[in-house]
């Protein structure tokens, strides 16, 4: 397995706050891997660092041997790193269909003055991008909400929504905050097998994730930050039984679930 | 209401606007009937700009850019007055441009303040400069010169209704323009931009170009109009053009549903040119009673005239405003499950830009 993605040192300071503190880790190809910690450890500032939202005060970020520090959002993206947001976030005037379709533009090929005049190019390329995204649609399972819009959809199906858009932008690296947080069992369960196929697929998985069943269920590795700082890394059993992370992070209720 | 019923109530508004000059003998009614559509089209232009995220508040000044150039053509070139059409909206476009790639760097937020100095700044401009003519004005615009139809007949531009449509010509290629965008991809892009600029970007939607490209269509655009205006008007003055023209077209779209990208303007514009007419007999009073009437309207319905009646949901101004204050992935409302509560969160919205 060789390394998709990589940190070292990386630091983000707010004002007096870092948030994160000298975190270096390594995403290897074709795993799933879970980022957790506590409330506050930073993880959702190392997402947005790993997606161009935020600029790290130092350290570096590397994507398959290219730096991405200070690239903007955008840009991550074409380079094919999608990001999953933590709240259900779609384009809510856009049936389920068109949210996907929109994943697509970063391939489109038809100029700007085709797609205005309709030309038969652009209208191929479009209809091509709508079968791509209806069969995305179909095998997330949203196939018999494909014209609803996003927000008559229940929470389940809108997160699938998120990460069906984010696939559509073709990424090497997935990036998907808290994937099951609110989700009925079921849900999570249609998800966790989701992510599953995603890795299958040979999309490497990166997650940020309280839920700890899921995480020991799903993850090849985890790492643990609590304070901004890696305080534990290695597969979830390990982990998990690991005292300082106990200590520092699950406490009793959520060790005994997991 | 689908796409073949609109198509057919916009024809019938098309014949309906076609038929009225020849049916009114009032030139008053014809005069009103231009400045209404002038202001619409000036609020799809805002509308325009809003649908991908920003609120453009530069628009007149860009109006008078274009009336300006044509008014400099007219009156100071042997070019023919035609050619100042096209020479305008390069012009404004060219502009517009040069704007935008300063005022898009920052955020959308500071954009709004960013327009808003433009349109402080165009009339001065006119005004301050013995070039432009000053306060004075640019006058004695001459008409487009007449479109010979062979055998001596011509269409001639000197009556109210002979102006009214080549408006309607150059809005109807206006809209027909707006409405191919909309439908293409760059539409879409827009669309998504206007909806959520973070997840947008999740996308590998560039907002910087985005932007500029709907700053600049919607800048040309206007000046289309300014073109119109100079031809129409024969005078210019830098007060015409001030920022609170600019106002006004946001209150336009507004008043009649920002939703509605073609509709909405049409019918806030018509409301809001009539109803200070009608409100003459109120004397000096007027704009103060055509104010406090156009803040009702707005409280009661944010969504407009439209969104009351049709149910559409937009994001209406406050939201919008407050869309464009939001961190990365925040929840639209409400929906606080599980979010991280620490100093992170709001530390990130300083950093961010």
């Amino acid at each position: 397995m060789s390394t998709i993605f990589e940190a070292q040192g990386l630091t983000k300071s707010f004002g007096g706050l870092t948030a994160v503190n000298d975190l270096s880790f390594s995403v290897e190809e074709s795993e799933i891997l879970g980022l957790i910690g506590p409330n506050g450890a930073g993880k959702s500032t190392v997402f947005s660092m790993m997606s161009g939202f935020v600029r790290p005060t130092s350290g570096e970020l590397v994507f398959e041997g290219r730096s991405i520090v200070g690239m903007p959002a955008y840009a991550v993206t074409g380079l094919g790193i999608g990001r999953v947001f933590q709240h259900s976030v779609s384009f809510n005037n856009l049936s389920v269909t068109e949210n996907v379709v929109v994943g697509f533009l970063k391939e489109r090929r038809a100029h700007i003055l085709g797609s205005i005049a309709r030309t038969r190019k652009a209208r191929m390329e479009e209809r091509a991008f709508r079968e791509r995204a209806d069969e995305i649609i179909d095998m997330i399972g949203l196939g018999s909400v494909k014209d609803e819009l996003p927000v008559n959809l229940p929470h389940g199906h809108q997160r699938l929504l998120s990460v069906a858009t984010a696939l559509a932008t073709g990424p090497r690296l997935l990036l998907l905050d808290e994937p099951v947080t609110g989700m009925n069992p079921s849900e999570t369960k249609h998800m966790v097998g989701l992510i599953r196929r995603i890795r299958d697929d040979g999309i490497t998985v990166v997650l940020v994730e309280h839920h700890m069943k899921v995480v020991v269920d799903l993850c090849d590795r985890v790492v643990v930050l609590n304070y901004g700082r890696k305080i534990a890394e290695g597969t979830p059993r390990v982990v998990v039984d690991d005292p300082v992370v106990c200590e520092a992070y699950l406490g009793k209720r959520a060790f005994d679930a997991a | 209401m689908s796409s073949r019923v609109k198509w057919a109530i916009a024809i019938l508004l098309f014949a309906l606007a076609v038929a009225l000059p020849q049916l009114i003998s009032s030139a008053y009614i014809v005069r009103l009937m231009i400045l209404t559509l002038m202001n619409a089209m000036m609020a799809m232009a805002f509308v325009m700009g809003l649908r991908a995220g920003l609120l453009n508040i530069s628009l007149a000044g860009f109006w008078g850019i274009g009336a300006y150039t044509t008014g400099m053509i007219a009156t100071k070139t042997d070019l023919p007055v035609w050619s100042a059409l096209p020479i305008s909206v390069v012009v404004a476009v060219a502009v517009s441009i040069i704007v935008g790639l300063i005022l898009l760097r920052g955020s959308a937020l500071s954009f709004i303040i960013g327009s808003l100095v433009v349109a402080f700044i165009v009339p001065l401009v006119f005004g301050t400069f013995d070039f432009f003519e000053g306060y004075v004005g640019i006058i004695g615009i001459s008409p487009p010169e007449a479109i010979p139809l062979g055998s001596g007949a011509a269409i001639r531009f000197a009556s109210e209704p002979s102006f009214f449509y080549l408006l309607l010509a150059l809005s109807v290629a206006v809209m027909l323009v707006f409405l191919a965008l909309y439908r293409s991809w760059a539409g879409r892009a827009w669309l998504a931009l206007g909806l959520s600029p973070d997840l947008a970007q999740t996308v590998a939607i560039n907002p910087y170009r985005y932007r500029l490209a709907v700053f600049a269509v919607s800048s040309g655009a206007v000046a289309v109009l300014g073109f119109f205006f100079a031809v129409y008007s024969s005078v210019l003055q830098p007060s015409v053009f001030d920022a609170f023209k600019s106002i006004y077209i946001q209150m336009y779209a507004v008043l009649g549903g920002i939703a509605f990208p073609f509709a909405g303007p049409l019918l806030g514009a018509a409301v809001l040119t009539i109803l200070p007419e009608a409100l003459r007999l109120v004397g000096d009073f007027e704009p103060i009673v055509t104010g406090a009437l156009i803040i009702v309207i707005v409280v009661l319905m944010p969504q407009g005239i439209l969104g009351l009646l049709s149910g559409r949901r937009a994001k209406d101004m406050t939201e919008f405003m407050v869309a464009l204050g939001r961190k990365p992935g925040a929840p639209a409302r409400g929906d606080e499950t599980a979010a991280e509560v620490d100093g992170e969160a709001e530390a990130q919205d300083e950093t961010r830009r």
